[in-house]
């Protein structure tokens, strides 16, 4: 099974800092030429701005060479989505390129597409305050579409959710998982479940799929919010 | 030299373009008025607001100081004290377009940015004078040394002062921001007519306290209903501009003091502004206000201050970090 990548010619760099982890790649002509991985124990503020300039002074790459930014805008952290985007507004305002915001579900399944064997594809993240983010996706001929709205559920809720799809197959991926895993709550066995520890792609499929994820379509790069009950009074 | 300032310790999103310290070229400052709703700020909401117009603000302030990134030597940034989720917006927008157009990055300290307001205008203050910077975080006496060196007299040990406008505002049902509606309001009423507590420290600090009167006044307005709004919210802000000046008093006991600044949100006041020019005047004190778009956050004190760190050759790396506190 094959995607058909929507063809770029552009070096396109794409970030994410939605996570503990902060994923910096670098894609020409929808190759990945190179990516950066770092645990983050603080704050992303220390260290992505220095991790991206180590990126392109070992690719032998100046502003010039930048066609634009494909940008995670969530689901995720809210303090390191901040740090990435508004670093993000920043440069582009400083070098007049486009950013390009792609929800991170979008780019799992791009990069795990031959993986994927069922209908059903939960993006699981965890939200914090004992709940995870949900994204379900359907599989639509080579490709998956966004079922339903990004929701922030508990952990008995998620699994609910995902129970009542599992008959049709149900595939996972996200630190949700661990999430579940240590919540003692049952996952259902006939589950497939796509380890790992970087939530399954890394800055380089962000490059790579920052096209195909973002329609091609530049834009205003804000985070995605997903539940008010993150504004306390 | 041309510094570019950028400010978002609270809920005002602002950038400014100073040159040589003091012109200022562009200070587009936007305010959020989505937190009225909730009688205060709300820090999540405040920070998502930044995000939304803090390339807006560097677009018109750019396009106003007629410039283009080429010709700016430093860009300044408040990185300290203030709410962490809205100063990391400012920062990081601030560390991109350093790393990116190869400028300078130089972190400012927002309650020294408050005290460089004063050199923002052409009747500025000699070194050393005394400094009060009141507004809804802070509560500060301080002695001026110089651009970069304040020595806190007295700081606030709970509420600040407009945070207690703030609360008593929102606990009657006047709204928010509490400081100019209670402003507005104390004008009809009779500022003697209640008398509220005083906060009195055991030590000869010269600190203050707010929030022993804040629960005065709401506690009154529980118990008497009738009484008259204007009154008691008259007899609120006497009491708080009061307390100002009875540390000042007793500062005074001490030491000479021939020259007093008031910067913070708090200096916009009418009361205080009046009380403040007439002990002046009665003690030979010549006090400076900045004017009110300086009183209030804003980024050309930042850029100001951030422009003569700069030429004491401070500048940051771009792993600079924001926090939430540091008077210093």
């Amino acid at each position: 099974m094959g995607l058909e990548v929507q063809a770029s010619n552009k070096v396109i760099i794409g970030i994410d800092t939605s996570t503990e982890f902060l994923k910096l790649g670098i894609a020409k002509e929808n190759l990945i030429i190179s990516e950066l991985l770092l645990k983050v124990k603080d704050s992303h503020t220390r260290y992505l701005l220095s991790g991206l300039n180590f990126l392109l002074v070992n690719n032998n790459l100046v502003r010039e060479d930048v066609d634009g930014f494909g940008i995670v805008i969530g689901p995720g952290s809210f303090t390191g989505l901040r740090i990435g985007l508004a670093t993000i507004m920043g440069i582009i305002s400083a070098w007049k390129v486009p950013a390009y915001p792609v929800m991170s579900g979008d780019i799992a399944w791009r990069a795990n597409l031959g993986l994927i064997e069922t209908k059903h594809f939960f993006y699981i993240l965890d939200g914090k305050r004992k709940e995870l983010f949900v994204m379900h996706y359907v599989k639509e001929k080579n490709s998956f579409k966004l079922k339903e709205d990004i929701v922030a559920l508990n952990y008995q809720a998620t699994i609910d959710i995902i129970k009542s799809y599992y008959k049709e197959g149900v595939t996972l991926i996200g630190n949700g998982i661990n999430i579940l895993r240590e919540s003692k709550i049952k996952l259902p066995k006939k589950i497939k479940i796509i380890e790992g520890n970087v939530n399954g792609f890394t800055g380089g499929d962000i490059a790579k799929f920052t096209f195909d994820a973002s329609a091609g379509q530049a834009g205003k790069i804000e985070p995605l919010y997903v539940r008010d009950a993150d504004i306390r009074t | 030299m041309i510094v570019i300032g950028i400010e978002t310790s609270c809920d005002d999103t602002s950038f400014a373009v100073v040159e040589d310290g003091y012109k200022i070229r562009a200070n587009i400052i936007s305010s959020q008025t989505i937190h009225s709703k909730y009688g205060g700020v709300v820090p999540e909401l405040a920070s998502r607001e930044h995000i939304k117009n803090i390339s807006y603000v560097f677009e018109k302030g750019m396009k106003a100081a007629k410039i283009t990134l080429k010709d700016v030597d430093g860009i300044a940034v408040t990185n300290r004290p203030g709410l962490i989720v809205s100063l990391l917006v400012g920062l990081n927008f601030a560390k991109g377009l350093a790393y990116a157009g190869r400028i300078p990055l130089i972190g400012v300290n927002h309650t020294l940015g408050h005290i460089y307001s004063n050199h923002l205008s052409k009747s500025e203050p000699e070194f050393p004078y005394i400094g009060f910077i009141l507004s809804g975080g802070h509560t500060i006496l301080c002695k001026v040394h110089n651009y970069t060196t304040i020595e806190v007299i007295g700081t606030t040990r709970d509420d600040a002062i407009g945070e207690a406008f703030d609360k008593i505002s929102k606990f009657m049902g006047f709204g928010y921001p509490g400081g100019p509606i209670i402003d507005k309001l104390s004008k009809s009423g009779n500022p003697n007519s209640i008398k509220f507590p005083r906060p009195r420290f055991k030590d000869k600090s010269l600190d203050f306290s707010y929030s022993g009167l804040k629960t005065a006044v709401l506690n009154y307005y529980r118990k008497n209903p009738d009484t008259s709004k204007a009154d008691i919210a008259a007899s609120f802000q006497k009491t708080a501009i009061d307390i100002l000046i009875i540390n000042l008093k007793r500062y005074l006991e001490k030491e000479n003091v021939s020259r007093l600044s008031i910067t913070g949100g708090v200096s916009a006041n009418s009361y205080l502004r009046k009380t403040m020019t007439e002990f002046s005047k009665n003690n030979n004190i010549k006090l400076f206000i900045p004017s009110h778009e300086l009183c209030t956050d804003n980024a050309a004190m930042i850029a100001g201050l951030g422009t003569r760190l700069l030429e004491e050759g401070k500048k940051d790396t771009l792993k600079l970090d924001a926090y939430s506190r540091g008077i210093k």
